[in-house]
């Protein structure tokens, strides 16, 4: 995410600390923002999963919860703050208008989900 | 630790104690009533307050552009009010002195003005004594209620009552744009504040809460004004048609009147049936004038509302009744403006909230479903 496009949400978009340990969404609940993570980390967590599997880390500069929004589904796992989070929130009709004006991050995000989907794919394929 | 004393020698430990005895629900009634009287106490700043708040949020995305060209959002607010005052200034040098004129001139006629009327609606309530009589009586209490010794327009004129009403307008004059800085000044601060009480499982409800209601806010503001513009177009376009005087200023009038609700047309309509009254002498033209606004009135519910306003930010006509007459109960003239786009955002408000409660019931149902549910035994091979 560019610099330029930083401080833009950094003016546009809300800001909320989490905790280590806050539940950020969970999975099955409908998705209605994308959130960016400014300082700390989230584990992306498969809740369904028996083994409550780890699906992704995502460290500074990096977004989740998209594929709700894009999908309109509900969430597809659930978010955890790993440690002490400063996150970006934004809503669904911002990200949408995002996505519209700026063929850069929208091409980005969709490859960027692609990549998941991907590696979740590969990850849980019977052997 | 140290146990500090208060007055009437409860301790700070003493009162934990009974905050934590009593249930929530007193606690919340208690501090509701509170509330209550503080504000029936400082009801007139809680209108600065809120007067504030509202033009602090309409000027709040000025001030997000301005920060977008790289300006530090106290070096905006402060432009912002520099060029504000700049054009106030102008406009006391260039068009105050105008106005000042025609205002002055209109008060030393309007006792000239209001006898025409009166003789107007005398003559027209004689000529009907005979065969209306209840046309007259109603004539002579309107003339009455608007030009009797303590009537609207004796008590309008009371230059001692209009004095008295300039100390809380100038403490408006200072108190609201002193608000107005600082709110604009720290709005995010503010806001990181309010997001940091909300606990992580309802940050998505109030987040949605906030942005629906400033799309819906938004998309009112913008409609109204585009509204009011285009009634006080048609109505300016249908005087000068019927031949009425001031047709401009009648349909500035009348656009802007139309802030309000039903009330405002009646207002448009009121004031160009008085200056048909007095420019014809007659009634034949006041028809004109009616027929005239219940064709707006009729274009704008039908045509233009629909088009600018759109199904969002409409209220069911009782349910928008009400909130005016509320509106005008509690905050007057404000009130009524308000109403309207508060009461919607309530609306939204109270549905965002029931979906997320009904979200959250069919999630824990679907998790509780998932836990209790028997685990599948594979059959054994025979």
């Amino acid at each position: 995410m560019g610099k330029k496009l930083l401080r833009k949400l950094l003016i546009d978009l809300v800001e909320k600390k989490y905790t280590a340990g806050d539940i950020i969404f969970h999975e099955g609940e409908i998705g209605k923002a994308v959130y960016v993570i400014l300082e700390g980390s989230v584990k992306i967590v498969k809740e369904s999963n028996p083994e409550n599997k780890t699906l992704h880390v995502l460290g500074p500069g990096s977004q989740f919860g998209e594929l709700a929004l894009i999908g309109q589904t509900s969430r597809f796992a659930t978010a955890v703050a790993e440690q002490d989070s400063l996150l970006l929130i934004m809503y669904k009709s911002y990200f949408d208008d995002l996505l519209r004006r700026n063929n850069a991050i929208s091409t980005g995000i969709l490859l960027n989900l692609a990549e998941i989907l991907s590696d979740y794919i590969h990850r849980n394929q019977p052997e | 630790m140290t146990d500090e004393r208060h007055k009437g020698g409860a301790s700070l430990t003493d009162l934990r104690k009974l905050r934590n005895q009593m249930p929530g629900w007193v606690l919340i009634i208690l501090a509701l009533a509170v509330a209550a009287v503080i504000v029936s106490r400082v009801t007139q700043l809680i209108i600065l307050l809120t007067a504030a708040a509202v033009i602090a949020y309409i000027l709040n995305s000025v001030i997000a552009s301005i920060e977008r060209l790289g300006i530090k959002r106290s070096v905006a607010v402060i432009l912002l009010f520099v060029f504000s005052a700049a054009f106030v200034v102008a406009a006391d040098l260039i068009f105050i002195p105008n106005i000042n004129l025609d205002v002055m001139n209109f008060y030393a006629k309007l006792p000239e003005f209001s006898h025409q009327i009166q003789d107007a609606l005398l003559s027209i309530a004689q000529s009907n004594a005979e065969k209306y009589p209840i046309i007259e009586s109603s004539i002579m209490k309107l003339v009455d209620i608007v030009f009797g010794p303590d009537g609207f327009l004796e008590r309008s004129l009371n230059a001692s009552e209009i004095i008295m009403q300039a100390p809380p307008l100038i403490m408006a004059l200072i108190l609201v744009p002193f608000f107005v800085f600082f709110l604009l000044k720290d709005w995010p601060g503010m806001m990181k504040r309010m997001m940091g009480w909300v606990p992580p499982s309802y940050v998505e409800t109030i987040i949605s809460v906030i942005e629906e209601i400033n799309i819906l806010v938004g998309k009112y503001l913008r409609g109204l004004a585009a509204d009011c513009f285009a009634v006080g177009a048609l109505a300016s376009a249908g005087l000068w048609l019927i031949g009425i005087n001031s047709p401009i200023a009648l349909g500035i009038l009348s656009g802007v009147a139309n802030i309000i609700p039903y009330f405002g047309p009646v207002v448009g309509c009121t004031a160009s049936s008085l200056v048909a009254l007095m420019q014809y002498r007659s009634f034949d033209p006041l028809l004109n004038v009616v027929a005239l606004y219940l064709v707006i009135k009729l274009m704008d519910d039908l045509v233009i509302q629909p088009l600018l306003i759109g199904k969002g930010v409409h209220l069911h006509p009782m349910i928008l009744v009400i909130t005016l007459i509320v509106g005008e109960k509690l905050f007057g003239i404000m009130g009524m403006i308000l109403g309207v786009p508060v009461v919607t955002a309530a609306q939204k408000t109270v549905g965002i909230l029931l979906e997320h409660h009904r979200d959250k019931l069919r999630r824990e149902s679907t998790e509780s479903f998932i836990r209790t549910r028997p685990v599948q035994t594979p059959a054994r091979p025979i």
